[in-house]
């Protein structure tokens, strides 16, 4: 004798199914947002954090306290001088029009489940280093006058960092302005600017 | 014949509703308290989404303030002038950029800030502003390539690489930097020059007092002037001040910026059920005057900065409030006032309240917690203190207000652009 089915198990259990998946889906959507937030927000903090560490190692460097090694780097610019060769830093094309000088970081180690501790293969930062005021040339005055009663003289140097994250669209750009105090001896026709007594930020920002 | 009895009796029923209220209690005993636990978890969460905002709007903001270009660590030698655009009002926006941070304790003086907006055109949401606590102002400027190729004197006229008729109107205000000096002003209409490609920018008004003087000690002054007069003398056209200034001249290379300005400060949104105050933020335009009042966070119940002054002494920081600063007095021990300008760090006290409640049980009793008041003493938040500066919220017991979840945060930052 054949049993007469009519039953709601199949239609219910479909229904059920559909509302699971689809709990299932937009929890999933949410949670992809939401890893899509934090992942852009790590990059940012990498893509920070590289700049950061390579203009606090280009500031605390033996290279800034030599002019004369500052104008020999290939990073080096006279904005001051030439103005119209000034690199535009608000536009990324500095590095290559303008080639920087490539700041050497630790390597950054991922820990993936799968591969082990890889370490990412990222390019490094970029520094362009810019001379901008010395006040032995550029003293502003008119009619022509000296500045005859200060007792140092100061040269300004602005360093402006490029570094980039996990992907090459996230990008830093961070710059400051330190400056050069040279004790000046009135007395001495040749004294050189090139060794500055003491060196202090006087700038910071984030470009980009 | 005797019928079949189908159901349940009287005492099966029993049994079974004895039993099943047992169960229930037993289920409610568990899901109860699990409830307020999460309602509890749920408003401190909300409460630490808004903490982590403030981290980021504050911390963006200070890294930057006071930057005004190659030397931000000027201090006398910046000096403003203005052509005063609209004509009808006074010099109060570029005021505001002498330092990197201004105050204003008063709500009042916020009021006909925002008025100003108000006036100008743009209608802002703000007819019944109540503030509560301070308002901060952090100035600067826009990261500009903008370069200076010539500057003029005697026609008040700056040439400027390139074509910047898009960045600049007449109006802007913007910050000439030369890394020793900085003026601030605002220039008229820019005119492009096809044949050089660089812009014209107009800063004079051609009268007497529109010339660039400087003290002619050479340093340390704070007379470096774009178009204002010099101490109460007359311009430096005139013969008399001819002989106790001389003009000074940008050169070539400076760094033009345009100016920026941002307003934090509390306020009740309008429209809202039970609200409390929120964190708005007004962007100041490039000539001078506020723009739209944006509310960043809901739920601040307080908002208190403190500046800090290094002292000569010891180097240890000492933070007071905005009317403290603003007294005039020699705190650190260098035998001048203190000015915005010597401050090295920043404090701001914000006090969050959860959108939601934290449960009843939890939420009985005034909640406490510690928050500076207006003369930036920490006051003991009780539900028994009496000075409504630091505990603006002391609410009846029995307030749904009393059961929100309140955390006061303080974020401490050192500022970059300082003096070294």
């Amino acid at each position: 004798m054949m049993n007469k089915n009519d039953g709601f198990i199949l239609p219910i259990g479909l229904i059920f199914l559909l509302l699971l998946s689809l709990l299932s889906i937009s929890s999933l959507k949410s949670s992809g947002l939401q890893y899509k937030i934090t992942s852009n927000l790590t990059d940012r903090l990498l893509s920070f954090e590289r700049a950061e560490s390579a203009l606090s190692q280009v500031e605390n460097s033996e290279l800034i306290w030599n002019m004369e090694k500052i104008r020999q780097t290939p990073g080096y610019y006279n904005s001051f001088n030439d103005p119209h060769g000034a690199p535009n830093f608000l536009q990324n094309d500095w590095d290559q029009t303008h080639p920087g000088i490539p700041i050497a970081l630790p390597s950054i180690v991922s820990s993936d489940s799968t591969e082990g501790v890889v370490a990412l293969d990222l390019p490094p930062p970029l520094v362009i280093l810019e001379e901008l005021y010395f006040t032995e040339t550029h003293n502003g005055l008119n009619p022509d006058s000296q500045l005859t009663n200060v007792p140092f003289a100061e040269r300004y140097i602005r360093i402006t960092t490029k570094a980039q994250g996990l992907r090459p669209s996230t990008v830093t750009v961070l710059q400051s302005v330190i400056k050069h105090r040279y004790p000046r001896d009135t007395a001495s026709s040749t004294q050189s600017f090139e060794h500055p007594l003491e060196i202090a930020r006087v700038s910071w920002h984030q470009i980009q | 014949m005797q019928h079949k009895v189908v159901g349940y009796s009287l005492i099966e029923t029993m049994v079974g509703m004895t039993i099943g209220l047992l169960v229930m209690s037993g289920i409610m005993s568990v899901f109860g308290p699990a409830l307020e636990t999460y309602r509890q978890i749920d408003a401190i969460s909300q409460v630490q989404e808004m903490e982590r905002t403030a981290f980021s709007i504050f911390s963006k903001a200070m890294e930057s303030a006071g930057y005004i270009g190659c030397n931000s660590s000027l201090e006398t030698k910046l000096n403003h002038h203005t052509k005063v655009f609209p004509a009808s009002e006074d010099n109060w926006s570029a005021m505001h950029y002498e330092y990197p941070f201004r105050i204003f304790p008063s709500a009042q003086n916020m009021t006909d800030i925002l008025g100003q907006s108000r006036q100008k055109r743009r209608p802002l949401d703000t007819d019944n502003i109540t503030l509560v606590g301070d308002v901060l102002f952090i100035s600067g400027v826009f990261p500009s390539p903008i370069t200076l190729l010539n500057h003029r004197i005697d026609s008040q006229d700056i040439e400027v690489l390139g074509n910047q008729t898009q960045i600049l109107e007449a109006g802007t205000l913007v910050t000439l930097n030369d890394c020793h000096r900085a003026a601030t002003f605002q220039i008229g209409e820019p005119q492009y020059d096809r044949t050089t490609r660089t812009t014209w920018l107009h800063y004079g008004n051609s009268t007497t007092n529109n010339c660039t003087a400087m003290d002619d000690d050479g340093r340390d002054t704070d007379l470096v002037m774009l178009g204002v007069k010099v101490g109460s003398q007359a311009g430096c056209d005139s013969e008399q001040s001819r002989s106790q200034f001389l003009a000074y001249r940008f050169p070539a290379g400076s760094q033009v910026s345009v100016k920026s300005g941002a307003y934090y400060y509390l306020a009740y949104p309008s429209g809202r059920e039970n609200p409390s105050p929120s964190l708005y933020r007004v962007y100041v335009d490039e000539d001078g005057f506020p723009g739209l009042a944006s509310e960043m966070i809901s739920g601040v119940e307080n908002f208190r900065p403190l500046y800090g002054i290094r002292q000569t002494s010891d180097g240890n920081i000492s933070y007071l409030t905005a009317t403290q600063l603003s007294e005039e007095q020699d705190i650190d021990g260098d035998g001048e006032m203190e000015t915005f300008n010597n401050i090295r760090s920043i404090r701001i006290h914000l006090l969050f309240r959860s959108e939601s409640s934290k449960g009843k049980k939890t939420g009985s009793g005034y909640q406490i917690y510690d928050f500076p008041n207006e003369d930036g003493l920490i006051v003991h938040c009780d539900g028994y203190a009496t000075d409504r500066t630091a505990c603006p919220f002391f609410i009846d017991k029995d307030s749904v207000e009393q059961s929100r979840y309140r955390r006061p945060l303080t974020l401490s930052f050192y500022l970059r652009n300082t003096n070294p």
